[in-house]
C-alpha cells in the first residue's frame, strides 16, 4: 500500500490502522532527521519531536491534498519542530568552557594522560564546531558520521538528490575547516 | 584518481586497494587533502558516540497516543444531540455576561462602562471555557488510551 493510499483509506474510514502503516514506514527516518539536527545528548528530545511530528500529522490530515508527498509533509513539520526544540533544549544545557573541560580531563585516571586529555578536547572542539554550522550542514555530517547514514539514505531522509548531499557534505567539510583552525586546531594537534 | 572520485570514495569507504591511488592524489590536490583530514577528524571525533536508533518504547508510545486521539467522546457526553450541546453553551455564555454585568466594576459605577467591560470579558471567557473544554477532553482521551493496549 503506498502512501496516498494509506491516507485516502484512513480518511475514508478513519481506521488507525491506515495511518499507522504511515508512522512504521517514516518513524526512523523521522527520528534521525530529529536527532540530527538536535545533536548529541538530546535523543529523549528526538523521540519528543517524532511523537509530536506524527500527532500534529494525525491531527492535521484532513486538510493534507496529497500536493505534495506524505514524507515532504512530516519533513517540513519535522524540521521546523525539531528547530524550535533544540532552541528551548540548548538554553537548558550548560555551557562547559575548555578550561573546566581540561580540568575534568586532568582529574580523569588515565595510563597515559596526556593523550587521552588531547583527544577529549579534540572531540569536544569538533563538537562545538559542527554545532556552529549550518543547519543542513549540521544534519549531513551528524547523519553521516555518528548515525552511519549512506548519502543514499541522507537523501531520502533530506528529500534531495544524492549529488546535493554530497556537495552539503563538501561545503560542511570546509566550513569546519575553517572553524577548527580558527580554534587553533591545526597547530597544537597536527590534525589538519 | 580525480577529485570527483576521490570524493566518492570519501562518502563511502576507501579499501585497500584504494589506497596508494588515494595518497597520490592526495599529494597533489590541496582541496582534497583539506577534505580528507576534516574526514578523518570527524571520524575519530564520532566513533565514541553511542549510536541511536529510535526505541522501541518511543516507537509504541506513538502508536498508544495515535490511539488515544482516536478514542470516541467519554460516555458522559456520548449521545448528547448537537442542539442540546448548543443550548447548553448559550446557557454558559449567558450566565457569564449575568455574572459580570452583576459583579460591577470596582472603578465606576456607570452603567455604559459596566456594559463596556461586560461585552469585552464574556466572549474572552467564553474562548477560554471552549480551550479549556477541548484540553479537557483530549486529556481524558489520553488517559482512557493510556492503559489499554491493544493490537
Amino acid at each position: 500500500m503506498d502512501d496516498a493510499e494509506a491516507v485516502a483509506r484512513f480518511l475514508e474510514t478513519r481506521n488507525p490502522e491506515f495511518f499507522e502503516v504511515l508512522v512504521h514506514r517514516y518513524q526512523e527516518r523521522v527520528f534521525r532527521l530529529a536527532i540530527s539536527i538536535l545533536g548529541p545528548g538530546l535523543e529523549p528530545e528526538a523521540e519528543e519531536v517524532a511523537q509530536e511530528v506524527f500527532l500534529k500529522a494525525f491531527r492535521r490530515i484532513h486538510g493534507f491534498r496529497m500536493q505534495s508527498s506524505f514524507y515532504t509533509w512530516l519533513y517540513r513539520l519535522t524540521f521546523n519542530l525539531a528547530l524550535d526544540t533544540r532552541a528551548r533544549a540548548r538554553l537548558r544545557l550548560p555551557h562547559v568552557s575548555d578550561q573546566v573541560l581540561a580540568r575534568e580531563i586532568d582529574r580523569s585516571p588515565a595510563s597515559d594522560p596526556f593523550s587521552t586529555a588531547l583527544s577529549a578536547r579534540q572531540r569536544e572542539v569538533v563538537r562545538q564546531c559542527i554545532e556552529e554550522l549550518p543547519h543542513l550542514y549540521r544534519s549531513v555530517l551528524y547523519q553521516a558520521y555518528w548515525l552511519g547514514c549512506s548519502v543514499e539514505e541522507i537523501a531520502l531522509t533530506l528529500e534531495a538528490h544524492a549529488n546535493t548531499i554530497k556537495s552539503y557534505l563538501h561545503r560542511a567539510r570546509q566550513r569546519l575547516h575553517s572553524l577548527l583552525s580558527e580554534r587553533g586546531i591545526e597547530g597544537s594537534h597536527d590534525l589538519l | 584518481m580525480t577529485c570527483f572520485e576521490f570524493e566518492s570514495h570519501l562518502s563511502s569507504q576507501f579499501d585497500a586497494a584504494d589506497g596508494e591511488s588515494r595518497d597520490r592524489h592526495l599529494a597533489r590536490c590541496p582541496e582534497c587533502r583539506i577534505q580528507y583530514r576534516v574526514h578523518r577528524v570527524l571520524e575519530e571525533s564520532v566513533e565514541t558516540m553511542p549510536v541511536i536508533h529510535m526505541s522501541a518504547e518511543a516507537a509504541d508510545r506513538i502508536a498508544r497516543r495515535i490511539r488515544a486521539e482516536q478514542e470516541p467522546m467519554p460516555r458522559s457526553l456520548r449521545g448528547v444531540p448537537l442542539v442540546l450541546m448548543g443550548a447548553y453553551w448559550l446557557g454558559a455564555a449567558a450566565a457569564l455576561l449575568y455574572i459580570f454585568h452583576s459583579l460591577g466594576f470596582p472603578f465606576s459605577s456607570s452603567e455604559t462602562f459596566r456594559w463596556l467591560v461586560t461585552l469585552v470579558l464574556a466572549p474572552l471567557s467564553f474562548a477560554a471555557s471552549l480551550w479549556a473544554g477541548e484540553f479537557v477532553s483530549r486529556a481524558v482521551r489520553l488517559f482512557a488510551g493510556s492503559g489499554v493496549h491493544r493490537e
